[in-house]
């Protein structure tokens, strides 16, 4: 082992610097600790983000169930819930405070801590590097560090269902008063200072994963590689890195002011004459809405922070296993920019029914729609991808098909709730939860799922196994229409969000059956993770071994041996000729043409105006 | 490739069953769809919603129609290479002008509704002053003075003067306070909204009428209620009166006759609601108050019955443990119940 690579530096030594320094770690001997825990190589640390979202998402579905079993059989007395939450669930059933701090965590990880920092980070650091040609990111050390403290932070998170009082319980928005004043609900106390605790870490991590990311698009790119040559993962990454860099600030800043009004007595968000029961507040000045901006000028880019990078992924997987060039190459880089651009101008369609100024309504509105148009672009070219192509169904395919379908569905209910006057009756009812779980949640796990099957002979140098895989994407996509697609018409009739129990009101409760129905269906599709757990964790060890190109696509990464090394590539680094979807081209035997294939060895293929 | 012509039919079958039972889960319920408003500006921003419909859904139908089409017709044949078919402007121009047309559209029909909507109301409306707190609605009415007293923080007492009215300002005396909400039918009604605590919203999901109760701030909405409570239930009644079948979905309708056991027992009475079994202190369910399990142990298969309706204000911003359950009634009445409920109140001042 030393000595191979001892020859492969001495075959790279001359061409680069960068080369020459990772090299020098190289003859170290690494140790278990060095090498698995803290690493500082990027594709380790892309297994690490993976290894401890899976872990998040675990526990987030698993807090949606318990959900769905208080809603879909309210007052039901279940021995084993009693026993699993002890004074949270006396006689086995979840008690009000217990099922707000479910809602508000569910939210809290599925939405940060799996679909941002677990689909970021592990696609993030796996692939940047690999498809750009770059042998790291540029601070390898700054990227450790971003992973450690995402860890601190999903610990502190986890910690705050051992508190008392019970985890923070003011949903994922966390909205003050409530989330201020501890008198007002349990939550408040101790689970919301953990949960503030653990975002703030969060978002530090975030930040040293984004500077990284961006710098290292910008400044690492190999031979050849110019911008219109990366692959629209990459491109999507990098736009949602800016995202992020950019927003999460903001968030931050929120977040110490909410610090403050909690502990030092402030009154960012705190107005006058607060009277909690019975009791005046002293506070004074302070008003709630501007929490609401604060957070939501952050929340609103944070959906396109979870959404863009699995359109990025499922641009490439369907390319790919199409057989068939991305329709609309450029059109896809503009679409990602102008939805990354209006992402940040339209946060107070959050806000329409929450007493500011109706004027700036209808300003939000008008930005809110525009976010349409790129998205129908996106979904036109994914659909003319698809026409005249030559489809594998590979698992990575499915969902990556999957994952059109459920934009289209979940991206057409944002029309609606995009105008004020519509939105009047659906604002906060279920009809929201069906829209952001079917485009946000749905999706972008559709992305991920994506990106596992599809990257995973390139993180562990095996194969999945694909049986598993298809049954895992049936099972996953029928249920989750049968758990999501029924909401809207709760949500029509009005029935509000984080509801404990729909039995308190006449009009609710006619959705009695259909309530009990999507509890079902989650538990089926709950159920089917086991075969993605199962399958992933199998194949590990005991999958087929991987070829070194196993779908025949075009980007960097499967240049790459199939043994991954550090440095990534042994020898030189490839040197970038044409874009990355040269496939089926008239002429060329084949139906792909990897990158790094010169145009002088493809002359039956070249044609006027190649990338 | 056996496997990729299974994959691509599964795939058009599953999506094109979706469609269908997309439909008829509509065409079956009915009643789920938007259930119509019974306010002015409910039934135009309905409109709106019913037009946003006509639009988005044949764009739902094609595009899903158009995925499950493509996969089916091309699954992969190693005999066949793919289109290389990278780019066409001009169909790239025209979905990016077409979507951009038609939301133009929307959005100048959206901005004139909601301009409409939350324009100042009425000089004559109804003025109603909405106070929320954990886990309740307090409501006043400013008298025959036609305006409201002064209400101070530090009066605030949830048992005896919830909203804090002083009574040392003369024009609190005539106010009225209730903790129900009463309408007339066809008249402006203005809700003037605060909260005490933290955020609550005032949501009447008949009357399209939702706006956040915000501490620190008033909020306000205003509305024109077109039906009067009892034409309503009597309305949900004529349309959902039926023999139905006795099972679970029975809960919580009207029974529309007296039913009895072999022993002549009332199980139920007309006007009756059909209620589920209680729970003893030890949580067992108590078998003999269940209506459903009754009248099939009386053998009985089918009852007349309809679905109660009341209108209601609930909370839609969660606000603390108990926010699925911060309800209030609210009745719409004609005007001359609306007067005589007015003339029968007695300011909260004489009870001092
Ligand atoms: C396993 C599938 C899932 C099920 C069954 C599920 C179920 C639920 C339920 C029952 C609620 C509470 C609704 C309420 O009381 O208002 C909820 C809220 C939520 N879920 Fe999920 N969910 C799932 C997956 C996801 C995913 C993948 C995401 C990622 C974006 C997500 C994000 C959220 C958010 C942000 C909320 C709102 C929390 C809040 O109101 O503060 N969920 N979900
Ligand atoms: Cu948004
Ligand atoms: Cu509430």
């Amino acid at each position: 082992m030393e000595t191979s690579t001892q020859t492969q530096s001495t075959a790279v030594h001359s061409h680069t610097n960068d080369v020459h320094i990772h090299e020098h770690e190289h003859h170290h001997h690494q140790s278990f600790i060095s090498k698995y825990i803290f690493s500082l190589d990027h594709k380790t640390i892309g297994k690490q983000y993976l290894i401890t979202a899976i872990f998040m998402a675990i526990v987030g579905m698993s807090l949606s169930l318990l959900m769905r079993a208080q809603l879909g059989w309210p007052g039901e007395q279940f021995s084993f819930i009693g026993k699993l939450l002890g004074k949270f669930a006396e006689g086995g059933i979840i008690k009000p405070e217990y099922y707000y701090a479910l809602v508000t965590l569910h939210g809290t990880i599925m939405v940060f801590f799996v679909l941002t920092g677990g689909l970021s980070g592990t696609f993030f650091n796996l692939l940047i590097p690999l498809q750009i040609g770059t042998r790291d990111m540029a601070s390898p050390l700054l990227n450790a560090l971003s992973y450690w403290f995402f860890f601190a932070s999903s610990c502190v998170m986890l910690s705050s269902f051992f508190v008392m009082a019970g985890p923070a319980s003011g949903g994922w928005t966390i909205y003050p008063p409530l989330s201020a004043l501890p008198e007002a609900t349990p939550g408040s106390g101790t689970g919301m200072t953990l949960w503030l605790v653990s975002m703030s870490l969060f978002i530090a991590s975030g930040l040293m994963g984004g500077i990284n990311y961006i710098s290292t698009v910008i400044n690492m790119r190999t031979k050849g590689m110019s911008l219109w040559k990366m692959p629209l993962t990459v491109w999507s990454f990098f736009i949602t890195a800016i995202l992020g860099v950019l927003s999460f600030p903001v968030l931050f800043s929120g977040a110490i002011m909410l610090v403050f009004d909690r502990s030092f007595g402030t009154s960012f968000f705190l107005p006058d004459g607060l009277v909690v029961a019975d009791k005046l507040l002293n506070h004074s000045g302070g008003s709630p809405i501007l929490w609401q901006h604060l957070f939501w000028f952050l929340g609103h880019p944070e959906v396109y922070i979870v959404l863009l990078p699995a359109m990025g992924m499922v641009s490439e997987i369907l390319s790919v296993n199409a057989r068939k060039p991305i329709f609309g190459y450029k059109a896809m880089v503009y679409a990602i920019m102008a939805i990354g651009f209006l992402s940040f101008i339209v946060w107070a369609h959050h806000m329409f029914q929450s007493g500011m100024n109706p004027f700036l309504g209808s300003v939000f509105v008008f930005t809110t729609l525009l976010i349409a148009i790129p998205s129908a672009v996106k979904t036109f070219n994914w659909l003319t991808t698809l026409y005249r192509s030559n489809i594998i169904f590979t698992p990575a395919m499915l969902y990556a098909l999957g994952f059109v379908s459920l934009f289209i569905t979940g991206g057409i209910t944002g029309i609606f709730l995009g105008n004020a006057a519509v939105d009047i009756q659906l604002h906060d009812t279920y009809f929201v939860v069906a829209h952001f779980h079917l485009v946000m949640g749905a999706a972008s796990f559709f992305g991920l799922f994506a990106g596992v099957y599809h990257w995973f002979p390139k993180m562990f140098s095996k194969m999945m196994n694909n049986t598993l895989g298809k049954w895992h994407f049936w099972l996953t996509i029928i249920s989750l229409y049968c758990v999501f697609f029924p909401m809207h018409y709760m949500g029509m009739a009005g029935v509000p969000r984080r509801y404990y129990a729909f039995t308190e009101y006449e009009w609710t409760s006619m959705f009695t059956d259909l309530n009990r129905f999507i509890s079902i269906w989650a538990l089926i599709g709950g159920a089917a993770q086991v075969l993605l757990i199962f399958n992933f964790f199998w194949s590990m060890f005991k999958g087929k071994p991987a070829t070194a190109n196993p779908w025949k696509a075009n980007t960097l990464e499967w240049t790459t041996p199939i043994k991954p090394v550090h440095g990534n590539w042994p020898g030189e680094i490839p040197e970038v000729h044409r874009w990355p979807y040269d496939y089926s081209k008239p002429g060329h035997e084949e139906d792909y043409i990897p990158q790094h294939i010169p145009y002088s060895e493809t002359g039956s293929s070249n044609r006027k105006g190649d990338y | 490739m056996k496997n990729s012509r299974l994959n691509a039919t599964l795939f058009f079958v599953a999506g094109i069953a979706f469609l269908i039972l997309v439909f008829y889960a509509h065409f079956q319920n009915p009643q789920w769809y938007l259930p119509a408003a019974t306010s002015v500006h409910g039934l135009v921003t309905d409109h709106l919603f019913d037009i946003t419909m006509w639009i988005t859904l044949p764009v739902f139908v094609i595009t899903q129609g158009l995925l499950f089409l493509f996969v089916f017709l091309y699954p992969h044949r190693d005999d066949k290479k793919a289109d290389y078919y990278p780019n066409n402007h001009k169909l790239e121009l025209i979905w990016t002008i077409v979507p951009a047309i038609v939301l133009t559209w929307l959005i100048v029909q959206g901005l004139q509704t909601w301009a409409n909507i939350k324009s100042p109301a009425p000089a004559d409306a109804e003025v109603i002053e909405v106070t929320a707190e954990q886990f309740a609605w307090n409501f006043r009415w400013s008298g025959k003075d036609g305006k409201f007293g002064r209400n101070k923080p530090e009066l605030m007492k949830a048992s005896t003067n919830p909203i804090g009215i002083d009574f040392d300002d003369s024009l609190s005396h005539d106010d009225i306070t209730s903790k129900e909400i009463f309408i007339p039918v066809g008249k402006t009604v203005l809700f003037n909204i605060q909260a005490k605590d933290v955020i609550h919203s005032f949501y009447l999901p008949h009357f399209r009428v939702k706006m956040d109760a915000v501490p620190g701030m008033r909020t306000n909405f205003w509305m024109n209620p077109t039906m009067t409570s009892a034409d309503k239930k009597e309305d949900v009644k004529r349309t959902t009166k039926g023999l139905k079948e006795v099972d679970e979905r029975l809960y919580g309708q009207v029974s529309d006759e007296t039913y009895k056991d072999a022993n002549g027992n009332v199980i139920v009475e007309k006007g009756g609601i059909i209620k589920r079994a209680e729970r003893d202190q030890n949580g067992n369910l108590v078998k003999s108050t269940d209506v459903v399990l009754r009248l099939s142990k009386a053998g009985i298969k089918k009852i007349m019955a309809y679905h109660d309706f009341n209108y209601v204000l609930a909370c839609a911003e969660l606000c603390g443990l108990g926010h699925y359950k911060m309800r209030a009634a609210i009745t719409v009445v004609t005007q001359q119940e609306y007067d005589k409920w007015m003339s029968e109140q007695t300011p909260d001042f004489e009870y001092q």
